[in-house]
């Protein structure tokens, strides 16, 4: 009788300490894999500052064109699915995009670095290319809790955060492309380019229909921000944890291109 | 002694190592759920789909401060049918008249306190397009009264009015209706002795003795008109009307409040009106509307009455839109 308890204390000590365990391993890998994003953030958001002093001053002197904050050729020694940096100022979002070449889903599930697991990585899919010149791009990313990746993106649920923060940048190598963030709107699960094909400009103008006619209290679209089946979109989608089988869809357009210093 | 405490400290530390397993466990669940069907289309996991509701409304951000939905609301679609009056277009497939008037009754269930939200007939939002086989065939931006047109005049037309008041309300919750069509008035009014109205304002192009402050009883054919009456030669004429149904509801609901009738008198006519009356709600929740005062004068849904090419057209007013739902519906958090 004695030891049938024992026995069970045991086992109970040794599932608790296992589950710590594999917590304890789960939170310091997740904190890990978000390490490399910091890192690479830091950098970049030290020369965008830079950019930004430097750059009023040598305007005046010439149209030298924008200056890219990114590394670009070391970020794609790391990993050469790297093709562009997202920055949205005034927010935590400026991070890699990669698009991985057959699979997909891949980097849903791994970090830039390769890693399995959280926080995955901002990326797209083959559906577009990589030059930002399609209708829309569509980028997607986690809504992680903490706010990482895409976990900030539920902000633009509030119409005055849309508009307070509605400029979006995407750094290539070889230019700035500058975007004005027109929309923020709750939708299903739809897989965006499927479903709106890019070939057809007619699903491009039935996308922004799509877009413009959700009526729900936590979605906006500024409709005096001139946008059609002509315009070069960029659609940010994360999921909800409020609402099952739905996107968060954070939408912006082309405003202003800029090819890069020296180019 | 010795053996029970040892006995008490065990089962304590077995407590404690499965609260922690437990807490560890609900831990990383609740961080997978949260990011798992994160992104993508194509490769999403919808793994935490099971059995969750809508929430997404419940809690929300409003320039810059926190609201959570009040829970304690129920809102309850009144709806007005007219059959044979002044139909916006010709091109709808159904016989089941067009809804004339739309009032959404919110109720407070905590403080018992009514408020009336009305809904202009004119009002241009998404409308589901259906066709003979109740199909959907597609949405258009259309007069919110064409909406009941698209359904069988009961059960159905009340279910498409209720999804789609819900859809101009950004989503808020309907989630009762009550529909009456003009012989269902007539016939309920002159069960119940005519409804008493003190009127509000000068009604005298109705009726001579509907002077300003005058206390007038309305029989059935009475009511019909007083609820009715609109001059379609002049725009935007449904506006004071709607105002008009208002105070009838107001005063139709005292009436009831008054009788207090018990839950077989109100079946009883709910039978009497028969196919001119719907409503998914029972007898007992329909007396339970006597408890609630209302407060306040009707709020007219923000936007602009427009001359269209052919029909009046009400617009609605986004952003003030948003910010009555925000008044209505929601409370700041602390």
């Amino acid at each position: 009788m004695k030891s049938k308890k024992r026995l069970i204390f045991w086992i109970c000590i040794a599932v608790a300490s296992v589950c710590a365990g594999y917590a304890s391993y789960y939170f310091s890998s997740k904190q890990n894999n978000e390490k490399v994003y910091s890192e690479m953030q830091q950098e970049v958001s030290q020369s965008i500052e830079k950019a930004a002093v430097s750059s009023p001053a040598a305007s005046e002197s010439a149209p030298a064109g924008a200056v890219i904050p990114v590394d670009f050729d070391s970020l794609q020694a790391q990993n050469p699915d790297i093709y562009a940096w997202l920055y949205i100022p005034g927010t935590e979002i400026s991070y890699p995009v990669v698009q991985h070449p057959s699979d997909n889903s891949h980097y849903l599930n791994y970090t830039i670095d390769g890693t399995y697991g959280y926080p995955g990585s901002i990326y797209t899919e083959n559906y577009n290319a990589k030059d930002f010149q399609d209708f829309n791009t569509v980028i997607y990313g986690h809504n992680m809790n903490d706010g990482s990746m895409f976990g900030s993106l539920d902000e633009y649920k509030d119409e005055s955060y849309l508009q307070a923060n509605s400029q979006l940048i995407i750094y290539l190598p070889d230019r700035m492309l500058t975007y004005r963030i027109f929309a923020g709107v709750v939708f299903d699960d739809r897989h965006l380019l499927l479903a709106y094909p890019l070939t057809d400009p007619e699903s491009c103008r039935s996308y922004l229909d799509a877009l413009g006619s959700v009526r729900d209290i936590n979605s906006h679209l500024d409709t005096s921000v001139p946008v059609d089946e002509h315009s070069r979109l960029v659609t940010l989608s994360t999921c909800l944890n409020t609402k099952a089988n739905a996107r968060f869809l954070v939408t912006a357009v082309l405003t202003g291109e800029e090819m890069a210093d020296g180019r | 002694m010795a053996d029970n405490r040892r006995k008490i400290l065990t089962i304590l530390l077995a407590a404690a190592c499965i609260t922690a397993a437990i807490i560890a466990g609900l831990l990383l669940s609740a961080d997978r759920k949260r990011s798992i069907d994160a992104a993508s289309g194509s490769a999403a996991v919808s793994a935490s789909s099971s059995g969750e509701s809508d929430m997404d409304y419940r809690h929300i951000t409003y320039h810059g401060t926190n609201y959570t939905y009040n829970s304690s609301l129920k809102t309850i679609l009144f709806l007005g049918i007219d059959k044979t009056g002044d139909m916006v277009s010709q091109d709808y497939p159904g016989y089941g008249g067009q809804a004339d008037t739309i009032l959404a009754l919110i109720l407070n269930q905590d403080d018992s306190t009514l408020k009336i939200l009305g809904i202009p007939r004119d009002t241009m939002t998404t409308i589901d397009i259906y066709d003979q086989n109740n199909r959907w065939y597609a949405s258009e931006n259309a007069q919110i009264t064409l909406q009941y047109a698209y359904g069988d005049g009961a059960s159905r037309s009340c279910w498409l009015m209720k999804n789609t008041v819900s859809r101009l309300l950004l989503s808020m919750p309907v989630s009762a209706s009550v529909s009456l069509n003009m012989d269902g008035l007539d016939t309920i009014i002159d069960k119940i002795g005519g409804v008493t109205i003190t009127m509000p304002e000068d009604y005298t192009y109705i009726d001579p003795s509907y002077v300003s402050g005058a206390s007038v009883t309305l029989d059935g054919k009475a009511a019909e008109a007083f609820v009715r009456y609109r001059d379609t030669s002049v725009p935007g004429s449904s506006l004071p009307r709607l105002d008009r149904q208002s105070v009838f509801v107001k005063a139709f609901l005292a009436q009831l409040k008054k009788a207090n009738y018990s839950s077989s008198q109100i079946d009883q006519m709910i039978n009497l009106a028969g196919d001119s009356m719907y409503t998914d709600m029972d007898a007992e929740s329909l007396r339970s509307l006597y408890s609630y005062s209302i407060s306040g004068d009707m709020i007219t849904l923000p936007g602009e009455m427009i001359q269209g090419e052919t029909y009046d057209e009400y617009h609605v007013s986004s952003d003030a839109l948003q910010s009555e739902i925000i008044r209505l519906f929601y409370k700041a958090d602390d």
